[in-house]
């Protein structure tokens, strides 16, 4: 059974563009100043917990440690923002310069927090210290979308040219780079087990490509009527779940048949990011009409 | 009608002798000489009635000049005046001639004679209705005539009279009326109401002519009662056996239930009793028709054609000829006479058909489907004919017309017959040309489903528009193994196969392209061409496909490959105007379009549109042709509007020339009634929006592009829109939705710079306006000096950009922004500083007098206190004194109580006075507070922009604040103040501007 599960409908006061789900955690952030933090499990789920004020533009990414100490926030300002989730307090406050932390996220466990600007300046920091330790040479410009591989050894990153750069994160060696779509790609996700990667573009279309081939091309998902703003496969592999702009889609797919398994019309306006529960039964959708909406994705 | 008048059988008359009881006996068989009679009826002044009855007797024997001659005396003067008041009698005999006029009448073929006839029984009619106006007689006879005549309308009104005269009079005979006005029912097909009143009638007067059962059966034929049908016949030839229209009743009866055998020997019975009844002669050559006899169709068809008035009947006859011919393969002749049946019936839906097949036999499709559609509008569950029209429609010239129609029709034969496969095809096929896709689709599949089901093999072409379909819906993965099928079913590869059909293979390359499988399309679109290099639009799609990617040069080779095979191929032409339309070369552009109007079509639109689309932007780069230019695009617009007024576009281009040329009351008048004729047109509407922005109504340009935001059907729209909505709200000072608007924008396209750069500039201004603003806080300060803090860096980014043409923005302007948003920031530092200070001392202020009002209280309390104490202790003093008295001094202490009490009321009084007091200074105070705050606001509304007087303002405020609690109530109302205050200055910069 495929249905809405629960709608906040002004969630934020203005449009929302990033929302992670961690455990218990689920934080969402936006156009606002604001951050929050709403419960993940019941029977409190979804009701607001945590506010955090600071940022003074947009939030345009944030992440949660795997280990749910840390809150990583990114905005258009340029600030990085590591929040102390247990004293709610900023533990580190990182200034970027303008537009120098367009998506960013955790890794080693945690311990490094790795940053992408527009530009393609891929920088890491040490989520203890909030200093920089290294960086990780890039040469492709004007970039959309991060992301990084559940296992946690590798970074790809897309942009306005269509074209994917994968690096490994331990050596920051450029491992993989093609030509994915001719269009902007604004969505990039990997597959469960790390060897696929999910572009969603501006031509409409969800591509998957295999990272291990000289040809990655594998497969087109169709069904989307306007640019792709965000994919996002399930934990368990079985599912991929993706958001349209102007379509205001939210569309599931079956990864192993390819095929569109339902779609959703819940929002008025762009759906920017979404967010899987870990036991890959529930979505989390979050849009420019300042709503959160959650979907249960049950096989019955 | 002659069986209204019966009469016994009488063999002699007498005429009663005047003056004398005996009379002259008449022998009636045989009748003396009329003059004879006439002289003895007038010598002897006969009564009228004996008149008439010696005419009737005369009629009897056929003697019909006598019977003339003698009713005809009634008209002589001298009788008239003689029998003037025998009225009654000379009605009937008036009424007595007219009826046998209107009968010679109707039996009449010639038509000059038979208006005579009628002329004549008209006459006599209005003889009698002068001797009296309201003879229910002459109503009947009138009524009957008119019926007759076929003026069923009036004939039924004059019934209807008479029926109600007799409802009210039973003297008055009302069965003629009744029997005349089932009459009419039955012919308007009322046979309900008919069979009513026939009934009506034989059980008033059981007795009645057979001819009234004749009615009876009829109706029941009619109404499908055929047992009772046969039963009124049988009852009718019981009492008259040679009765035709009984046994031509009875025949049809026998027919229906199929006894044909019996119903012909009826009809040859009829046929040797009136040889030449139009309806039998008809039966009988249906009968010799059926039984393949034709050659003895025509002579008793024709015969029944020439003895009858009746329409109907003779449309029969004409189809019966036509459809002898039909049979025989003389198509002319079967032509000519389907048509004079259906020229004589209007409603005869089989001669109708027979027509329609003889017109389709000749290959005159549309006359045939005109037919045909006569035949449905009868018939409108006829299969067959909806199956003929169905493929009909396909072969006619004027198909496109009315395809709702065609689509009706073919629903209607799949309704009907939902298990034929053609049909769904049928409906298939005429839904793509209307574009129902889903329908469509359903349509065919049903169809293919069918033919699979039944082991037939369905065509290639079926599946290829199946897969088309499938392709336009949106459905690639079925459309694509639709293809492959066809292909596989074909016996080839897919190499091979595009040298079978190329269409199915330049389909599934689309297909491919559709889904996003550029490479495999551009495979097949290559592999086509090496078969047929001529195939221009794989030349075509493989530049669009290139264009798409980015790969300009190549893009353009495809199409020059496509202009060396056609020349003039507009579309090549157009879409390599277009790649260099989109790389902004506006020359080249200009050119490929040119060669579209010489080459192919002078009035091609869409490259008259592109031109003067060129036009008009070229303005731009060149400032000093200005005028020619847009003198060039206006006439191309005006070109394609002279030739197509309905093109919304054109439309559009001469109300942004007329914008351009400043003449902005006419650009809006267009935009706006463009707006109303096609209000999804996004650019009028954006267009529109731009002509309010440059006449200062920037409210209705921020709706008009809100609106055009949220119908927003391409990103690139959407960005476009964001900048255009961000640079209203700006224009409007409406700087927190600007900035918002900006934020959206960049979040779409983080790397577009003059986004950055307007961000900036909307920071510096809503800085600059903040810095002005009157009662700002330490929150708006702070917000501000932090925004200034991003806008520094990201102007100062900007004005350290190398210099590049393509930058969207000037890097001297951002470095002009970056001195002055400098120097706000340490405007706005120090106004923060300032604030923060002067809160600092309120909440100083705010504390020491909170303490002071405490320890106030407090003092207070403790006098209040001591008060009471000491009052307590006075009042106990007072009481033991008073005890001590009233002990002492036993019975005379009376009067010394009645003294004491009263001041200790004075007392008390004087206590709540003094407390009502100190209330009223509170109250006062915070009074006087309110009223110094809101001459505040006033004050600051007027001078706004007076940076001194506001922050002398604050000061006051500051001053004014003396009670803690009041205090913090203030604060909470000037914040809500702050808003509405700011909205309200919005206003005021706004209609500046305008």
């Amino acid at each position: 059974m495929y249905e809405i599960g629960k709608k906040i409908s002004n969630a934020h006061d203005d449009g929302i563009w990033s929302v992670k789900w961690s455990g218990d955690i689920i934080a969402t952030g936006g156009m606002s100043s604001k951050v929050k933090t709403w419960n993940g499990t019941q029977p409190q789920f979804l009701t607001e917990s945590k506010l955090f004020d600071r940022h003074v533009l947009g939030v345009t990414s944030l992440d949660i440690d795997p280990t749910d100490k840390y809150l990583a926030t990114g905005g258009l300002d340029g600030h990085i923002r590591l929040w102390d989730l247990n004293t709610n307090t900023v533990h580190k406050d990182i200034d970027s310069g303008p537009l120098g932390c367009w998506k960013l996220g955790f890794i080693s466990k945690g311990a490094e927090l790795v940053t992408v600007s527009e530009a393609g300046i891929i920088t890491i920091y040490s989520t203890e210290t909030g200093e920089k330790t290294r960086s990780i040479s890039n040469t492709s410009k004007q970039i959309l979308s991060m992301a990084i591989s559940p296992n946690g050894e590798q970074l790809a990153i897309a942009g306005t040219e269509g074209i994917v750069s994968v690096f490994e994160l331990e050596s920051g060696k450029k491992v993989n780079s093609f030509k994915a779509h001719s269009a902007p790609i604004r969505a990039l996700c990997f597959s469960s087990d790390s060897k696929n990667l999910f572009t969603g573009a501006d031509d409409s279309q969800i591509r998957l490509h295999d990272l291990h081939s000289s040809t990655p091309f594998i497969a087109s998902f169709l069904g989307h009527s306007s640019n792709i703003l965000c994919v996002s496969a399930s934990k368990d592999g079985k599912k991929l779940a993706s958001s349209g702009s102007i379509d205001r889609k939210v569309c599931i797919w079956d990864i192993k048949s390819r095929k569109l398994d339902y779609t959703f019309n819940v929002h008025a306006d762009n759906c920017w990011d979404l967010a899987w529960s870990s036991d890959s039964t529930k979505l989390l959708s979050v849009s420019d009409d300042c709503s959160l909406v959650s979907y249960s994705l049950t096989k019955q | 009608m002659t069986t209204a008048i019966s009469n016994k059988n009488v063999s002699c008359l007498y005429i009663p002798i005047k003056d004398y009881d005996q009379g002259v006996r008449v022998p009636i068989d045989p009748l003396p000489n009329v003059d004879d009679i006439l002289e003895i009826l007038k010598g002897e002044v006969a009564p009228l009635d004996l008149w008439l009855k010696l005419a009737i007797e005369y009629y009897k024997q056929d003697k019909i000049q006598d019977f003339i001659k003698l009713l005809s005396q009634v008209l002589d003067p001298a009788i008239e005046e003689f029998y003037k008041d025998s009225k009654v009698e000379r009605i009937a005999m008036l009424n007595a001639l007219a009826s046998y006029y209107t009968q010679l009448g109707t039996q009449e073929r010639d038509k000059l004679k038979k208006e005579e006839y009628f002329n004549q029984a008209t006459f006599h009619f209005n003889k009698a209705d002068k001797i009296d106006l309201h003879q229910p007689l002459t109503w009947i006879g009138k009524a009957v005539l008119l019926l007759c005549k076929g003026e069923v309308d009036r004939a039924e009104t004059n019934f209807q009279k008479v029926l109600d005269l007799a409802s009210k009079d039973s003297t008055i005979p009302g069965i003629p009326a009744k029997l005349g006005h089932a009459c009419i029912l039955f012919n308007k097909g009322n046979y309900d109401k008919a069979l009513d009143t026939y009934q009506k009638v034989i059980h008033q007067n059981a007795n009645c002519s057979p001819s009234v059962r004749l009615g009876l059966g009829y109706s029941y034929f009619k109404l499908g009662r055929n047992e009772r049908a046969k039963e009124s016949f049988e009852r009718v030839l019981q009492l008259d056996q040679d009765n035709v229209e009984a046994l031509i009743g009875l025949s049809l009866v026998l027919m229906n239930e199929d006894q044909l055998a019996q119903a012909m020997e009826l009809i040859l019975q009829a046929y040797k009793l009136s040889p030449t009844n139009p309806i039998v002669l008809n039966h009988l050559a249906n009968h010799y028709f059926f039984r393949g006899e034709l050659s003895k169709v025509h002579p008793l068809a024709f015969a029944a054609f020439n003895n009858t008035d009746v329409s109907h009947i003779k449309a029969e006859s004409c189809y019966l000829i036509a459809r002898a011919y039909h049979a025989m393969e003389k198509w002319k002749e079967a032509l000519q006479y389907y048509h004079q049946a259906v020229l004589k019936c209007k409603d005869f839906y089989l001669a109708q058909y027979g027509l329609g097949q003889t017109y389709l036999h000749n290959g005159d499709f549309d006359k045939a489907i005109a037919c045909f559609e006569l035949v449905l509008e009868k018939q409108p569950n006829n299969y067959e004919t909806l199956q003929v029209l169905g493929v009909l429609y396909k072969h006619s010239s004027h198909s496109s017309k009315d395809t709702e129609k065609i689509k009706r029709v073919v629903k209607k034969a799949t309704e009907l017959n939902p298990t034929e496969p053609s049909n769904w095809i049928e409906l298939g096929q005429i839904l793509e040309t209307t574009s129902e896709l889903t329908a469509a689709l359903d349509a065919y599949e049903r169809g293919v489903g069918l033919m699979k089901a039944s082991d037939q093999k369905v065509s290639s072409e079926i599946l290829n528009n199946i897969a088309v379909l499938r392709q336009q819906k949106g459905l690639y993965p079925e459309a694509e193994a639709t293809y492959l099928q066809i292909i596989s079913e074909s016996g080839f590869e897919l190499n091979d196969y595009k040298a079978v059909n190329v269409t199915t293979t330049y389909n599934l390359a689309r297909l491919y392209e559709s889904m996003g499988q550029v490479v495999k399309a551009k495979e097949i679109y290559k592999g086509i061409l090496k078969e047929h290099p001529n195939y221009i639009d794989c030349y075509l799609r493989l530049g669009c496909i290139c264009k798409n990617e980015g790969e300009n040069y190549e893009s353009s080779e495809w199409y020059r490959e496509a202009l060396n095979i056609s020349p003039n191929n507009a579309e090549a032409w157009a879409l390599y105007g277009n790649l260099h339309l989109s790389r902004d070369e506006w020359y080249h552009a200009q050119k490929k379009f040119e060669q579209v109007l010489e080459s192919s079509n002078k009035n091609d639109t869409y490259a008259s549109l592109s031109l003067g689309n060129i036009y008009y932007n070229a303005k731009f780069s060149t400032p000093d042709k200005v005028e020619k230019y847009l003198g060039n695009a206006e006439s191309y617009f005006q070109r394609i509007l002279s030739k197509n007024p309905n093109n919304i576009y054109a439309a559009n281009g001469i109300g942004m020339v007329a914008a351009e040329k400043g003449n902005f009351a006419l650009s809006s008048e267009i935009f706006l009634q463009l707006r109303e004729a096609a209000i999804d047109v996004q650019p009028v509407s954006i267009n529109l929006a731009h002509i309010y922005m440059a006449r200062g109504l920037y409210d209705n340009a921020i709706k008009l592009y809100e609106s055009c935001l949220k119908k927003s059907t391409s990103l690139k729209d959407t960005e476009l829109l964001l900048l255009y909505l961000s640079k209203a709200y700006y224009e409007a000072n409406r700087f927190v939705e600007c900035k918002l608007t900006l934020k959206k924008a960049l979040h779409h396209s983080p790397s577009n710079q003059s986004l950055l750069y307007n961000y900036a500039i909307t920071i510096e201004s809503h800085a600059n306006m903040i810095s002005t603003k009157p009662n700002k806080k330490t929150w708006d300060t702070s917000n501000s000096i932090t925004e200034l803090d991003f806008a520094k860096k990201v102007l100062t980014n900007l004005s350290n950009t190398k210099p590049n043409p393509k930058l969207n923005f000037s890097i001297s302007k951002a470095k002009h922004h970056l001195a002055k948003v400098e120097k706000l920031h340490t405007l706005l530092v120090d106004i923060h500083k300032n604030l923060e200070q002067q809160e600092s001392d309120l909440a100083k202020k705010k504390g020491i007098a909170f303490e002071i009002q405490k320890k106030e209280e407090e003092e207070k309390k403790k006098i209040l206190a001591e008060a009471e104490a000491l009052r307590l202790q006075r009042v106990e003093a007072d009481l033991k004194a008073a005890q001590e008295i009233q002990d002492k001094i036993n019975n005379m202490a009376t009067e010394d109580d009645s003294a004491t009490t009263p001041s200790k009321k004075r007392k008390k009084g004087n206590n709540a006075e003094e407390d009502a007091n100190n209330d009223d200074d509170e109250g006062l105070f915070g009074s006087d507070d309110d009223k110094k705050r809101s001459k505040k606001r006033k004050g600051t509304d007027d001078d706004g922009e007076n940076e001194q007087e506001e922050e002398e303002a604050a000061v006051e405020g500051g001053e004014t604040g003396e009670t803690g609690e009041q205090e913090t109530n203030q604060e909470g109302q000037e914040s809500n103040n702050n808003e509405v205050e700011m909205e309200e200055k919005e206003d005021l910069f706004g209609s500046d501007q305008e």
